[in-house]
């Protein structure tokens, strides 16, 4: 019994580091939610905002976890639940896709910085939804299966979105000539 | 354009972004204030909840028409006092919400011995008059002090409540995490960051054994929140602001180990401390 009870008093001197705990995960993994999220998004204020919000909701779980690791899921899959909340409001989703096609229309002349341009531009006009499936594959190397379990579809679907999300860069004129 | 040209597309995008985290303090800060702010709006909807269904059930009392079968109609007799087993429903008894009949309760007690007729494992104990039993249910048992109104709810007097297997609460929700057995709730508690405990400490109640923890909101969370009227412990049981409500604001929380494996709680808001803990102490758990 006074084992037990040492080691009840002894789990109370974790509080002391559990902050310090959820700073460093933060640190650690902020800077790679901040990146996700501006693909998703493509808005740099927005990613910021967006990995912010994750980690404030996620404060108040972190210390129930039993693998500290799980940050980093939890992070991405609120990361891309929140950025497709972004998007539905529509109207913003709108005016911010009129203002980057404007933005997009100066670019460079030069031949390499006009393709990047373009097939930037491309990637934000995609559907979210083919973005998403296109940016979790490509860029967080996650299996169809996680994608699928994030997007909430089959694994039939993320494939279908992410081929109609190729199919829509390579038709980018730069692409193809 | 292959997935090659489609991974450097991706990267090269990416790397526009300078990604430098902001200072994780006030973040930090901010999801305390709002799993704060979570559960008071948890506990002001249950509080609504109640208020309706008690309400309702009220009117529904009142406007319903009564038939009085001959021989009935006269004043009840108080519940007799009664060794090991008692049966009876109180009018006033809170729906168990786990079977019919709907509402089982030994309401007002006399002095004397009673066993829970729904709560598992069926609890024994003894009470001087005034006490009531407004709730029995298999998994939650709640004694009133004396001094009970009819007209109060369920937990806004104070007593003795008894669950079975405590979930902690978290935002309004069940965390899947934390354990049932006695170390494993008594440890969450300890480091709940609204939570000032005094304790844990080995106790022995109804032939089990456990910790005893006294909890109360932290000095620094009432600071780091003002206002904050309550937090969540476990299922319906709550901390109140302790400058609104005294006598809610302090608990005596015992965990019990059960055989079978899971646990008893047993909450006792500090208030009445000096009344309640000899009914505690009485306290025998049915262990088959």
């Amino acid at each position: 019994m006074e084992e037990d009870r040492a080691g009840v008093v002894a789990t109370v001197d974790r509080e002391a580091g559990l902050r310090s705990r959820l700073a460093d995960a933060y640190v650690r993994s902020a800077p790679g939610g901040i990146r996700l999220a501006y693909l998703l998004t493509g808005d740099r204020a927005v990613a910021e905002d967006l990995v912010q919000e994750a980690f404030i909701r996620f404060v108040g779980r972190f210390q129930f976890l039993r693998d500290p690791d799980a940050f980093e899921p939890y992070l991405r899959r609120t990361i891309v639940n929140l950025s497709k909340n972004h998007f539905r409001r529509r109207a913003v989703e709108r005016a911010y896709l009129e203002r980057e096609g404007r933005r997009i229309e100066h670019v460079s002349t030069d031949p390499d910085v006009a393709t990047y341009d373009s097939l930037r531009s491309a990637l934000l006009r995609l559907p979210p939804r083919q973005r998403t499936a296109l940016v979790l594959r490509y860029f967080e190397d996650l299996p169809d299966a996680m994608i699928a379990e994030l997007l909430r579809c089959r694994p039939a679907t993320v494939r279908s979105l992410v081929v109609r999300g190729l199919k829509a860069l390579r038709a980018t004129p730069e692409v193809i000539s | 354009m292959n997935d090659t040209d489609v991974r450097e597309l991706l990267a090269r995008i990416a790397d526009e972004v300078r990604a430098t985290p902001v200072d994780p303090g006030p973040l930090l800060r901010r999801g305390y204030r709002r799993m704060a702010k979570t559960a008071v709006a948890g506990a002001l909807g249950i509080a609504c909840a109640v208020v309706v269904a008690v309400g309702g059930v009220g009117l529904i009392r009142s406007s319903a028409p009564t038939t009085i079968p001959a021989g009935e109609g006269q004043p009840t007799e108080p519940p007799e006092t009664v060794t090991g087993e008692t049966t009876g429903t109180w009018p006033g008894c809170l729906d168990s919400q786990d079977g019919p009949p709907p509402r089982v309760c030994l309401g007002p007690l006399e002095e004397g011995t009673y066993t829970s007729q729904r709560f598992e494992p069926a609890l024994t104990f003894t009470v001087p008059a005034g006490w009531n039993n407004p709730w029995d249910t298999r998994g939650g048992f709640r004694l009133w002090t004396p001094g009970w109104d009819p007209g109060t709810t369920l937990f806004d007097h104070p007593g003795v409540s008894v669950r079975r297997d405590p979930r902690p609460n978290e935002e309004g929700c069940f965390d899947a995490t934390v354990g049932t057995s006695a170390i494993e709730v008594a440890t969450w508690v300890a480091n709940h960051p609204a939570i000032a405990t005094k304790g844990p400490s080995p106790v022995e109640v109804g032939g089990l054994r456990g910790y005893q923890l006294d909890v109360s909101l932290a000095d620094t969370w009432r600071e780091s929140c003002p206002g904050a009227p309550a937090i969540w412990l476990f299922d319906d049981l709550y901390l109140r602001d302790p400058n609104r409500y005294p006598e809610f604001a302090t608990m005596r929380l015992i965990l019990l180990d059960l055989p079978d494996g899971g646990s008893v709680l047993i909450a006792i808001d500090e208030d009445r401390l000096d009344v309640a803990m000899p009914v505690v102490d009485s306290f025998v758990f049915d262990l088959g």
